[in-house]
């Protein structure tokens, strides 16, 4: 399969404004917990989160709020590729401006809630698909095929969502939220973080380097289960993930390393996990989940485990999973320091969404594929 | 390349000024839908959703089909911004502390195509695709491209949409008054192997869907129906069909595609091929179908 290569990478995390600060702060196991107290939102609840530093919350008079100004920075990271059909996807980019719509809308907010979601238009028409916290590598996944179809020879995908209102109450009350944090994987683990930011990324085909990273194979399924709930069987999961290693014409002994959805919830990992050990069975596995560090970045977590993935197959280094001191949760999940794996490794990213949806994405370098 | 077959499906049924799945709904249908659509909690998710999913039904009616070999793929828009407002309502009245939790999915525009993939149990996938006049053309796009990669042996592609409290809110702030028509309609799409009809090679079948800058996509395709969105959101089309007078944002492809597509199974007597498309602005959508009487 003709899929493209990786060009070029951005993101704007609350461990750093660009993808080179972003990913030294991975690797390093840091990680950013603030609450909205601390940045006077939502009160009078406080609610532990990772929030980008110096991010400008107001929504004035036009259609562009928090996450419209993620996308912006992200679009200003991308090289200027005027041939580049745009893909994108969010969660709740909108959620701020229907905060205004209570007080009532702007003509360029009513605008905007007609049809031109948030500030994209100044680079052109994006193809938006949305899949909850899938969206951001179903996205991606449009853009490959787009790209070994013919359709594009470029393609910039960019994924963000911001601190919503909507979403941090929602998980509250559901309970989802951890007491400090996420620690993905951890057997005392308690929730997820609510985060916030964006992933970007290029595609391109054509001429490539022997160290150039690519997608290798792509897989995805729908749980068709519960609306939140991921069916605890794993069936679906396990078979966007078998469909994903068919596709790239790989075994999973070929796969060094995955970087899970992992959202910090008893649930979710201990199914993802059971996937995981169900698939590799006694084939060595490295397992990491960034959510711990930058929380749950909703539409765009799935699009920045991408961005992990490439790296980490590029480096040969696999960020940790952030735990306590001295736990130990699962041989395979990868903590304290990073791990090495073998560069241009095939390494796997997973990002599940409410709904059901699962997406698999393989890259690494061409001769894996 | 395998023919993909087309199948046209309605959410709603014929009655009064409703046909084909689109026109005005009074309040005890809207009702009505809730009550039949199968998706638990069907009010928080809105009508859209409900129409999502009883047009997903009536696609699949009859079809004994493998599940994990079914994907979904809506229309995409402002369709959870109503569950959203009242979400954000309920923060404001309420408190943070007594919002109900279980609302909250249907606040994402994934919530329609994944509640429809629930009731039908589709486990192929279940997504929205774009946001305007032209989304539908991108969820033919989309379909036609997994149907063509073996993803899925069925595609539900679905075009739904209906007046809601932030649409109707837009459209005051701008100062338009059109009509908003609720419509749910759909097409079965099936890899020839697959099909569900007793005839696979008769029929309208989808032989490609495009988003782009084209002004003339497959040129040598000489029977079209080209729409046009003027300023004030209608769509001009060489055919007699609704959107002269009204609008269904999101949903408008699936409109014009049905009214193609009966004009071919009135018209035409032999094969033949044709184009359905619409531009906006300098962006075109448009669906390549072929016809076996």
């Amino acid at each position: 399969m003709n899929y493209p290569h990786i060009v070029d990478v951005g993101a704007v995390t609350s461990l750093g404004l660009d993808w080179p600060s972003t990913w030294q702060a991975l690797l390093a196991g840091r990680a950013r917990i603030t609450t909205t107290a601390d940045m006077h939102l939502f009160e009078p609840t406080v609610f532990p989160v990772s929030a980008v530093e110096n991010l400008d919350r107001e929504i004035r008079g036009s259609a562009n709020g928090p996450c419209a100004g993620l996308f912006d920075r992200l679009l200003s990271q991308a090289p200027a590729t005027p041939d580049a059909r745009i893909y994108a996807s969010t969660n709740h980019g909108e959620s701020d401006l229907l905060r205004s719509f209570l007080r009532g809308l702007t003509s360029e907010q009513a605008d905007a809630l007609l049809g031109e979601p948030l500030a994209l238009t100044a680079r052109g028409r994006a193809s938006f698909t949305y899949a909850a916290c899938a969206g951001g590598l179903h996205a991606a996944v449009h853009a490959a095929f787009d790209c070994a179809d013919g359709i594009t020879e470029k393609a910039i995908v960019v994924s963000a969502d911001a601190l919503s209102l909507i979403e941090t109450v929602g998980f509250a009350r559901a309970g989802a939220l951890g007491k400090q944090g996420a620690r993905p994987f951890a057997a005392d683990r308690d929730g997820l973080l609510i985060g916030e930011g964006g992933a970007g990324l290029v595609f391109g085909v054509g001429p490539y380097s022997d160290d150039g990273i690519h997608i290798l194979g792509i897989g995805m399924s729908c749980d068709a289960f519960h609306p939140t709930d991921p069916d605890p069987s794993g069936e679906s999961l396990a078979r966007a993930i078998t469909m994903c290693l068919e596709d790239a014409g790989l075994q999973p002994e070929h796969v060094e390393a995955v970087v899970a959805h992992g959202t910090g919830t008893k649930k979710g990992d201990a199914i993802e996990l059971a996937v995981l050990q169900r698939v590799w069975g006694r084939a060595p596995l490295r397992v990491t989940s960034v959510k711990g560090q930058v929380g749950h970045l909703m539409g765009a977590a799935g699009l920045l485990n991408l961005l992990v993935a490439c790296e980490a197959s590029r480096s040969g280094k696999l960020p940790p999973t952030v735990s306590r001191t001295g736990e130990q949760p699962d041989p395979a999940v990868v903590t304290g320091c990073y791990a090495s794996i073998t560069p241009g490794a095939a390494v796997l990213c997973l990002a599940s969404g409410f709904g059901g949806n699962n997406v698999a994405v393989l890259v690494g370098r061409r001769q894996h594929g | 390349m395998n023919r993909i077959h087309c199948k046209l499906a309605h959410g709603f049924q014929q009655s009064g000024e409703i046909q084909n799945g689109f026109g005005k709904l009074s309040d005890e249908e809207r009702c009505e839908m809730f009550a039949r659509c199968g998706i638990r909690h069907a009010a928080a998710y809105g009508l859209q959703a409900a129409f999502c999913a009883l047009t997903a039904k009536a696609a699949l009616d009859g079809a004994a089909a493998d599940r994990a070999r079914i994907g979904i793929i809506s229309n995409g828009g402002p369709w959870s911004a109503d569950a959203a407002l009242a979400f954000l309502r309920s923060i404001d009245e309420r408190g943070h502390q007594f919002v109900n939790p279980l609302t909250l999915p249907a606040t994402l525009v994934s919530a329609a195509p994944t509640a429809s993939a629930a009731v039908v149990g589709a486990r192929a996938f279940a997504f929205a695709a774009g946001f305007d006049e032209l989304a539908f053309f991108e969820v033919l796009m989309r379909a036609h491209q997994l149907l063509r990669r073996d993803v899925a042996n069925h595609v539900v592609a679905l075009g739904c949409c209906t007046g809601s409290e932030a649409l109707h809110g837009a459209l005051e702030t701008l100062g338009q008054s059109t009509c908003v028509f609720d419509c749910a309609i759909g097409i079965l799409l099936s890899a020839q192997q697959s099909a569900p009809d007793a005839s696979p090679a008769t029929g309208f079948a989808l032989s490609g869907a495009m988003m782009g800058v084209e002004r003339h996509p497959w040129p040598a395709v000489t029977r079209r129906y080209k729409g046009e969105l003027g300023e004030d959101g209608l769509i001009s089309f060489p055919l007699e069909q609704p959107l002269s007078r009204g609008r269904a944002f999101s949903a408008s492809g699936a409109v014009l595609c049905q009214a193609a597509m009966d004009d071919i199974g009135r018209t035409q007597t032999g094969p033949c091929e044709f184009v359905v498309s619409c531009v906006k602005g300098d962006t075109t959508g448009a669906a390549l179908f072929t016809w076996r009487p």
